[in-house]
């Protein structure tokens, strides 16, 4: 597979206006301004075959959607090269334009007073697509992503979610090489979730769509991805396979117990207390140094036990567990006063 | 550009679509307008009293003057302002962005989209300014098309001053400050209000210097016949001079506002 995206070294440096809090600190600004810069994407580097679908992990602030802007084109960094499919974005924003589709999550991309149908006929004409070939993948996505019963209704009366079909099928219309996903299953429902991670996959094996999904939603990435980058600080901390994330920041596995007295510490050797939510309790072990027979034997003699399980660590607990660490180090960094 | 053609012409029917999507709103606008006029007519009524002609212009005149002038203020509007300072402010201008069609193609797009509504209803509200203000033919064929292309000049006038305006949330992210000095400075010193020719002589003058007086006084003096032949041609050449320079300008702030550009919430 040959190489679609790289990004080399990249940075991007903002510089904002410091506000005073309160009615006194806002009128202290109008007359004096410092400023400051922050650095939200801070020497990022990495490289995307076409047809792979990555999740891109990070805080908020971590600087996810400052790089998905650079990539599109919307922003210029402050050092660094970036190539999308040949192209370097920024200078050639419209003609990257027509290999990318992007959605914002939060922001739809839909004409708000007008029907769903408007938006995708637009759609069609911005990206030169032939009258048949429009037809045909708006019948394909209509049924995909069963928007049939709202394509005549205006944007602005739509769900979240159906809204959210609309904005992912306004991207795909024009079968887009590559495609930008920013949070696209923000606010949604469980349904309404899978439905939009179906379509994703689908699109990906099918048409083999390079994808870069960032997302706060860890089964999205399960669900979806096989590689993730995460992101702290704009710097990449973590480029691999999402079980080499698990192995390496969480090795071995999880033993839950459910006591009955939810004030005991349970102390067993060879664990290490990962979370606590009031009788429940996760310790993580080594299965090899610490045989599971033994430990939950060991356990239910020690502890008045309600409940058992022993669980693989998920990503969800893996990447609180690496935040939780790094604490407010994570967000971009302020680089001048 | 010409690949684009298509994508604007969609763009201007769909801009027309969500105004129509809206159509009440226009009719309170319109009842806005003319009760605006007839106002203006009952003063300026009052004011002339039995007076035949004031600076050499008659009531009927005057009030033509001021009922085209407000219909045109109307018509020719700087919708891209408040369009671009949305976008901007919640961030939407980042989908416009990453088009293959230019923001600015999109951003005239949708000021002529606009105005292709409002003309028609314009046109066909004209029986009414007749009743409500009063509405003379011009007076020769000659002032008639000097009319039409010193309108063509007004509108390219209004549409930088209305991308200008919206640029400023670039980098305040709000214009609706100065919106409403807009709204003023284009009714006062445009010549909705009053005549220039009735202004005392230093407001004249200033009035003359700004580029407002070329978005109605100087087509709807030309329409009046206050302005003929050499003087007519010279209002002419003031609205190009301000095109020109304008348009300069916009292209300058463009730039700049392009090398700026941060997206809201980032």
């Amino acid at each position: 597979m040959p190489e679609i995206i790289r990004v080399h070294e990249l940075r991007k440096e903002f510089r904002r206006a410091k506000r005073a809090p309160g009615l006194i600190g806002a009128l202290r600004t109008l007359f004096t301004r410092r400023y400051e810069t922050t650095r939200a994407v801070d020497g990022v580097s990495f490289s995307l075959q076409e047809g792979e679908l990555v999740g891109y992990l990070g805080r908020n602030g971590a600087g996810k959607s400052t790089t998905v802007k650079l990539l599109t084109g919307i922003l210029h960094p402050t050092s660094g090269e970036v190539l999308v499919g040949g192209l370097v974005p920024w200078r050639e924003r419209e003609r990257n334009a027509l290999n990318i589709g992007v959605v914002f999550g939060q922001r739809s991309q839909l004409w708000w007073d007008l029907p769903l149908r408007d938006s995708f006929d637009l759609i069609s004409v911005m990206y030169r697509m032939e009258k048949e070939r429009y037809r045909r993948n708006l019948e394909r996505f209509t049924s995909l992503l069963d928007m049939g019963p709202f394509m005549n209704t205006p944007v602005r009366q739509l769900s979240l979610g159906q809204r959210m079909r609309g904005d992912l099928a306004a991207s795909m219309l024009y079968e887009p090489r590559i495609l930008y996903l920013d949070e696209p299953t923000v606010g949604l429902d469980v349904v309404a979730k899978d439905r939009i991670r179906t379509f994703i996959a689908e699109t990906n094996r099918t048409e083999g769509t390079t994808v870069i999904l960032t997302t706060h939603d860890m089964r999205d990435i399960e669900r979806l991805c096989r590689r993730v980058i995460l992101i702290e600080a704009g710097q990449v901390l973590f480029d691999g396979a999402v079980s080499a994330l698990v192995a390496r920041y969480a090795p071995g596995r999880v033993l839950v117990l459910h006591l009955a007295d939810g004030t005991v510490e349970p102390a067993l050797s060879g664990t290490e207390l990962v979370r606590r939510e009031g009788p429940q309790v996760w310790l993580r072990f080594d299965p090899v140094a610490r045989p599971v027979a033994q430990l939950i034997a060991e356990a239910t003699a020690r502890y008045q036990v309600v409940d058992i399980a022993i669980k693989e660590p998920d990503l969800e607990q893996v990447v609180r567990h690496i935040f939780e660490e790094r604490g407010e180090a994570g967000r971009a960094r302020t680089v001048t006063e | 550009m010409i690949v684009a053609l298509p994508s604007y012409a969609k763009i201007m029917a769909l801009t027309a679509q969500t105004i129509i999507a809206y159509r009440f709103n226009i009719v309170f606008e319109l009842v806005g307008l003319f009760l605006q006029i007839f106002l203006l007519k009952i003063v300026w009524t009052s004011i002339y009293a039995d007076r035949g002609a004031v600076e050499g212009t008659d009531l009927a005149t005057l009030v033509t003057y001021l009922t085209i002038a407000n219909l045109q203020i109307w018509v020719i509007w700087p919708e891209t302002t408040w369009f671009l300072q949305r976008k901007v402010r919640d961030g939407k201008i980042a989908q416009d962005l990453a088009r293959p069609v230019g923001l600015m193609g999109q951003l005239l797009a949708h000021q002529v989209g606009s105005s292709l509504v409002f003309l028609p209803l314009a046109i066909a509200a004209l029986p009414i300014a007749f009743f409500v203000g009063v509405l003379q033919a011009p007076p020769s064929v000659e002032a008639g098309v000097l009319y039409v292309a010193s309108v063509l000049l007004a509108y390219a006038v209004v549409t930088w001053m209305g991308l200008l305006m919206g640029m400023i949330a670039f980098w305040t992210l709000e214009t609706s400050g100065i919106q409403a000095i807009y709204r003023f400075a284009n009714l006062f010193f445009a010549g909705g209000l009053v005549p220039l020719w009735l202004f005392p002589e230093t407001l004249r003058t200033i009035a003359e210097l700004l580029p407002f007086q070329t978005q109605a006084n100087i087509p709807v003096s030309i329409y009046v016949g206050r302005l003929t032949g050499a003087d007519a041609l010279r209002g002419l050449g003031v609205q190009a001079v301000w095109v020109v320079i304008l348009g300069l300008v916009v292209r300058v702030m463009w730039g700049r506002a392009m090398r700026k550009v941060v997206i809201q919430g980032g």
